[in-house]
C-alpha cells in the first residue's frame, strides 16, 4: 500500500488530477452552503444578465443563478457517474464470475451477450430506451448502468480464466470450499487491482454520457440542473453567440472532471502495474 | 481467406445481429401504449372495430410469432411507415439520410487515422520528449472533452465569431457541390467528431510502437548498426500497426455514437439527427428502422476491419 501510494504520488498528473476531483466532490457535498442562490428559483427581471458581483457566473434565461446551478449540477452528474458505475459493475461482475468460473455454455452465452451490447452505438440505444421509458434522473442511472455492464464483465472474466487455474484455488477448492465462496471470496479480491481502474475510467465515461444525453433532452429533465441539461438549454444561437457566460461554465466543468477523473484511472494503473517499472528500466 | 470471412460472418456476426433485433424488439414491445391506443376514446370506434385492428395488425400473436413477422418483413427490406403525418415508408427516410452520415463517420474516421497514427508513432520516436508529453497531455484533454462542447465551442469560434465557416447545415438548395464546398461544410463536424478518436489511436500507436521497440529483434537490428529511424520506421513500425487495426472495427460504434450528438449540433442532415427527430416524437417504427440499420452498418465495419486484419497477419486466416 505504502509502495503503491509512494508509485502514484510519482505522477503529477494524477496527483493533480485527484486534488481537483476532490474539490469538486467537497462542492457538490457542500453545495447548498456554498450556493449563493436557489438554483430553482427563476427571477424573470433577472433573465441572461452577465456575471456581476450578485451572480458570479451571470443569469440564465430564466434568471437563475448559473453557480448554483452549477454547484447543485456537480451532485447530479457525480451521482449518476457513481450510481451507474456501481450497477454495471455489479452485473458485470456477476455474469464476468460465472462466465470465467464455470466456462463451457454458460460462457458463450453471456459473452455472446456481451458482444452485442458491446457492438452496439451505446448512444442510439440509450436515446431508444430513454425515449420509450421517459426521460428522468433514475431512469438515466439504469440506463447507462445496463447498457455498460460487459466492460467489467469482459474483465472480470479474463481475471477469473487467468486466476482459476492457480495453486491457491486448488488449494479452496481441495479444502472443500464452495464455488461461490471461491468466487467471491477467494478469487475476487485479487482481481481487485484492474477492477478498480475500470471502475475509475466507467465513471468518468457514464459522466460523459449523462452530460450527453441530458444535452440532447434525453436524460436528467429540468428543472433539475444537471451539466448537461444546462448546456442544452444554451442552443438557441443567440445565446451561443452572445452569452457565453451560460454555457462555457457547464461545459468545461464536464470536462475537467472527466480529466481529472481519466488522469486519476490512469494513474491507478501504472501504480497497480509493476512491469511499467520493468519496461521503464528496459528504455 | 473465404473460409475465415466466412466463419466469422456465420459464426460471429449474424448471431450477434440476431441477439440484437431480438433485444430491441422486446423493448420496443415492453414499451406503454400499443398501435391501437390512440384510437380508444374515439366517438365513432367501438372496441369491436379495435379488437379488429388488433387482429390486422398481428397484435394477438405470441411475442416469438410477432418478432419472427417482423423480422420476415425487414428481410425483405420492408420496415414499415412512419408514424408521422407523412406517412412514408422508414426504409426510404432511412436512405435519405443515410449518405450524409457515411460521409461524415467515413472523413473523421479518415482524419483520425491520418493524424494519430503519425502523431502517436512520433510521440514513441521520442519518448520522454516535450513532444511526447504534449501528446500525451493533449489526448487525454481529446478523450476527456464532451464532444457536445467541443462542437459548440468550434461553432462559437469560428462559425459565430471569425465566420469563416458555414454554422451547421449541409449544402443549401441550389448551391454548387464543389469539392471546397464539401470541406467547407465538414470541417467543423468531421473534426468534432473525429477528436476522440484522434487521440485515442495516438495513444494506442504510441503504446503499441513502444511495446514493439523493447522486442528481442530490435535489439538484433540495433546491433547489426542499423540507425534509430531505420530501426523504428522500418522493422518496428509494420509490427506495431498490427494491433492497430483491431482498433479500427473497435471504435465503429463510438463514431456511430458520437455522429448523433455531432449531427444534432451542426444541423447535418443525417441518421442521427433524424433518429432525435424519431425519439423526440415517439415515432417508434423510425427508431427501429435507425437502430436496425447501425446494427447493420456496424456489422459491416466489423467486416471489414476483421478482413484488413487477415490480410495484413496471415496467422489470424488460420487460427
Amino acid at each position: 500500500m505504502d509502495k503503491f501510494w509512494r508509485r502514484f504520488r510519482r505522477n503529477k498528473l494524477a496527483l493533480t488530477g485527484l486534488c481537483i476531483l476532490v474539490l469538486f466532490i467537497l462542492s457538490a457535498i457542500f453545495a447548498p452552503l456554498l450556493a449563493p442562490h436557489d438554483p430553482n428559483r427563476a427571477n424573470l427581471r433577472n433573465r441572461n444578465k452577465p456575471p456581476s458581483r450578485e451572480h458570479p457566473f451571470g443569469t440564465d434565461d430564466m434568471g437563475r443563478d448559473i453557480l448554483s446551478r452549477l454547484l447543485y449540477g456537480g451532485r447530479i452528474s457525480l451521482s449518476v457517474g457513481l450510481v451507474s458505475v456501481g450497477i454495471s459493475l455489479t452485473i458485470g461482475l456477476i455474469l464476468g464470475a460465472i462466465a470465467g468460473y464455470f466456462g463451457g455454455a454458460i460462457d458463450t452465452v453471456i459473452m455472446r451477450l456481451a458482444d452485442i451490447f458491446y457492438s452496439f452505438p451505446f448512444l442510439i440505444l440509450a436515446i431508444t430506451i430513454s425515449a420509450i421509458f421517459g426521460p428522468s434522473i433514475y431512469n438515466t442511472m439504469m440506463i447507462l448502468g445496463i447498457l455498460s455492464w460487459p466492460g467489467p464483465a469482459r474483465l472480470l472474466r479474463a481475471e477469473f480464466l487467468k486466476l482459476k487455474t492457480t495453486d491457491f484455488v486448488a488449494a479452496a477448492t481441495a479444502l472443500g470450499a464452495n464455488p461461490r465462496r471461491i468466487m467471491f471470496r477467494h478469487i475476487l479480491p485479487n482481481a481487485f487491482s484492474p477492477l478498480l481502474v475500470s471502475a475509475t475510467l466507467g465513471v468518468a465515461s457514464a459522466i460523459l454520457s449523462e452530460a450527453g444525453l441530458s444535452f440532447l433532452g434525453l436524460g436528467v429533465p429540468p428543472p433539475a440542473p444537471s451539466w448537461g441539461n444546462m448546456l442544452n438549454r444554451a442552443r438557441p444561437l443567440h445565446i451561443l453567440a452572445g452569452m457565453p457566460w451560460m454555457w462555457i461554465p457547464p461545459g468545461l466543468a464536464v470536462f475537467v472532471v472527466v480529466l481529472s477523473i481519466n488522469f486519476v484511472g490512469d494513474g491507478l494503473r501504472d501504480a497497480f502495474d509493476p512491469r511499467q517499472d520493468q519496461t521503464q528500466q528496459y528504455e | 481467406m473465404w473460409r475465415y470471412i466466412i466463419r466469422r460472418i456465420v459464426v460471429q456476426g449474424i448471431p450477434v445481429l440476431l441477439g440484437f433485433t431480438f433485444l430491441l424488439y422486446l423493448v420496443i414491445t415492453i414499451a406503454p401504449g400499443s398501435p391501437v391506443t390512440h384510437l380508444r376514446g374515439v366517438p365513432n370506434i367501438d372496441e369491436e372495430t379495435i379488437a379488429r385492428r388488433e387482429a390486422q395488425l398481428g397484435l394477438n400473436d405470441s411475442f416469438p410469432v410477432q418478432y419472427l413477422k417482423w423480422l420476415g418483413r425487414v428481410l425483405r427490406g420492408d420496415l414499415g411507415l412512419s408514424f408521422d403525418s407523412s406517412r412514408r415508408p422508414v426504409a426510404e427516410l432511412i436512405m435519405e439520410r443515410m449518405p450524409a452520415t457515411i460521409l461524415l463517420s467515413l472523413s473523421s474516421i479518415i482524419l483520425a487515422w491520418l493524424i494519430g497514427i503519425p502523431v502517436g508513432i512520433l510521440s514513441a520516436r521520442y519518448q520522454y520528449s516535450v513532444l511526447d508529453y504534449t501528446v500525451t497531455f493533449l489526448a487525454f484533454v481529446g478523450i476527456s472533452i464532451p464532444s457536445f462542447f467541443f462542437g459548440l465551442l468550434l461553432l462559437y469560434v469560428f462559425a459565430l465569431r471569425l465566420n469563416l465557416l458555414p454554422a451547421g447545415g449541409f449544402f443549401m438548395a441550389g448551391e454548387a457541390r464543389t469539392l471546397l464546398g464539401y470541406v467547407k461544410y465538414l470541417l467543423l463536424p468531421g473534426i468534432t467528431l473525429g477528436l476522440s478518436d484522434i487521440a485515442g489511436i495516438a495513444r494506442y500507436m504510441r503504446s503499441s510502437l513502444l511495446e514493439v521497440k523493447g522486442q528481442d529483434f530490435l535489439r538484433t537490428a540495433r546491433a547489426k548498426g542499423l540507425t534509430e529511424n531505420v530501426v523504428v520506421y522500418k522493422h518496428a513500425l509494420r509490427n506495431a500497426l498490427l494491433p492497430i487495426l483491431t482498433l479500427m472495427g473497435f471504435t465503429i460504434p463510438f463514431i456511430f455514437s458520437g455522429a448523433v450528438i455531432v449531427e444534432n449540433i451542426f444541423a447535418w442532415p443525417g441518421l442521427g439527427s433524424l433518429a432525435i427527430q424519431a425519439v423526440n416524437e415517439r415515432n417508434y417504427p423510425v427508431i427501429m428502422g435507425i437502430n436496425l440499420m447501425f446494427a447493420v452498418l456496424i456489422f459491416l465495419g466489423n467486416l471489414v476491419a476483421d478482413i484488413s486484419y487477415a490480410i495484413a497477419d496471415p496467422r489470424i486466416r488460420y487460427e
